[in-house]
């Protein structure tokens, strides 16, 4: 239970970010984005929020879309891997987190883009079975990375990244909701999460920061 | 209170429903409802609609109250011929406490006197379940939006993709 003390410092900075966020949240395609972006030349150090103590990866073998068992610290390491915990009965920030995170992947030079992981972790293993889940992460892209596991391994997973564990809350007609992280996680090559990513950053900030972690890695 | 406001606004409806099926002067894209009696009016704008795949999908939409007085919206529902899809609605809520999100249903939510509410991606949305077929990118949805003092607005909200290009910011 030594988590804590984690997500309240999270909160304090994830409120300011969004508060920055919101305040020009408008053009946020950036002028390098085109059909076949060749280069993209990052305009700041970091833009997103930091996380002290960084994050370690989650030591974890859960099952991927395949059926396959999927080592997450051994498929991922030292690539760059976006993580997100979610699920796909929900219908409003874990599908905009994905949306965004494919359209800066398409909008990327090649060189940068196809040296980053995404990974989805799904928070409702009773619901998000692998062909679930890869139906749904094929909306976005082929080449995610969709795991799913027992709910006592996925509970496991989410607290070992301070998230409360799945907490079904019933809303009728069979439907429930379930806990899931409030942001994506940004593993670097040394295979710790500086940086978060919460719901409303622009398009920009995340061009910019997956060029820095690909090209130069983290860097304080 | 809030049984009485409901009622008064279910007596309105089929005035107002009345009223535009007579005369041409309406527009059901983008208006509010006025109550005369109150000076209660909320303006809808911007309204879309995302559906990742699944049975559920999620409706986004920018209130504008023209009141003095807060406003809340009580309740949505579809209408027209995607009303048979649609087997669930809600309002809903995402909630972020530390590095947890949850969404959670609420009963109504305020849009400030003389102000506005933004329903977007990460905050307010108009949660459909139970959605079979699934809706599919284009699809035009009939939206009802019940007030607690303005009378119903309907606005048109089209099917997109996920993505912050729909409802999450304040493009046009």
């Amino acid at each position: 239970m030594n988590w804590k003390p984690v997500p309240l410092a999270l909160l304090a900075i994830v409120g300011v970010v969004i508060g920055v966020a919101c305040s020009g949240d408008d053009d946020s395609a950036g002028a390098t984005a085109g059909a076949n972006p060749t280069a993209y030349t990052p305009e700041s150090d970091f833009m997103g929020v930091f996380v002290t103590p960084a994050l370690p990866k989650p030591d974890a073998v859960l099952t991927d879309t395949s059926g396959q068992p999927f080592d997450l610290r051994k498929e991922t390491d030292g690539v760059v891997t976006l993580l997100y915990v979610g699920y796909t009965h929900c219908p409003d920030v874990c599908p905009t987190h994905m949306a965004d995170i494919m359209t800066v992947l398409e909008k990327l030079p090649a060189d940068v883009s196809s040296q980053i992981k995404v990974v989805f972790v799904t928070a409702d293993p009773d619901r998000d079975t692998p062909e679930v889940l890869r139906k749904w992460l094929d909306i976005f892209s082929k080449d995610f990375i969709g795991l799913t596991g027992t709910q006592a391994q996925v509970d496991a997973f989410q607290r070992s990244l301070s998230i409360s564990p799945a907490d079904k809350t019933d809303i009728g007609g069979g439907n429930y909701t379930v806990n899931h992280a409030a942001y994506v996680m940004a593993y670097s090559q040394d295979n710790l999460a500086h940086l978060v990513y919460p719901l409303g950053v622009t398009q920009e900030t995340w061009m910019n920061d997956l060029t820095i972690l690909v090209k130069e890695g983290w860097k304080q | 209170m809030k049984r009485v406001a409901i009622l008064m606004a279910a007596v309105a409806l089929p005035a107002m429903l009345l009223i535009s099926a007579c005369g041409d002067d309406d527009d059901d894209t983008t208006n509010g409802g006025g109550d005369q009696a109150s000076g209660a009016h909320v303006e809808a704008t911007n309204a879309s609609a995302k559906s990742p795949g699944n049975d559920v999908a999620s409706v986004y939409v920018t209130l504008t109250n023209h009141a003095d007085a807060p406003d809340y919206l009580i309740s949505a529902e579809i209408l027209g011929d995607k009303a048979g899809q649609v087997g669930m609605v809600q309002i809903h809520e995402v909630v972020t406490e530390g590095a947890t999100s949850k969404m959670q249903e609420v009963e109504k939510v305020e849009i400030p006197a003389k102000g506005e509410l933004q329903l977007k991606a990460g905050s307010y949305h108009i949660m459909l379940m139970n959605v079979d077929p699934p809706l599919a990118e284009g699809d035009e949805l009939e939206v009802k939006l019940n007030f607690e003092n303005a009378d119903p607005v309907t606005v048109k909200a089209t099917v997109g993709k996920p993505g912050q290009d729909m409802g999450a910011t304040s493009h046009n």
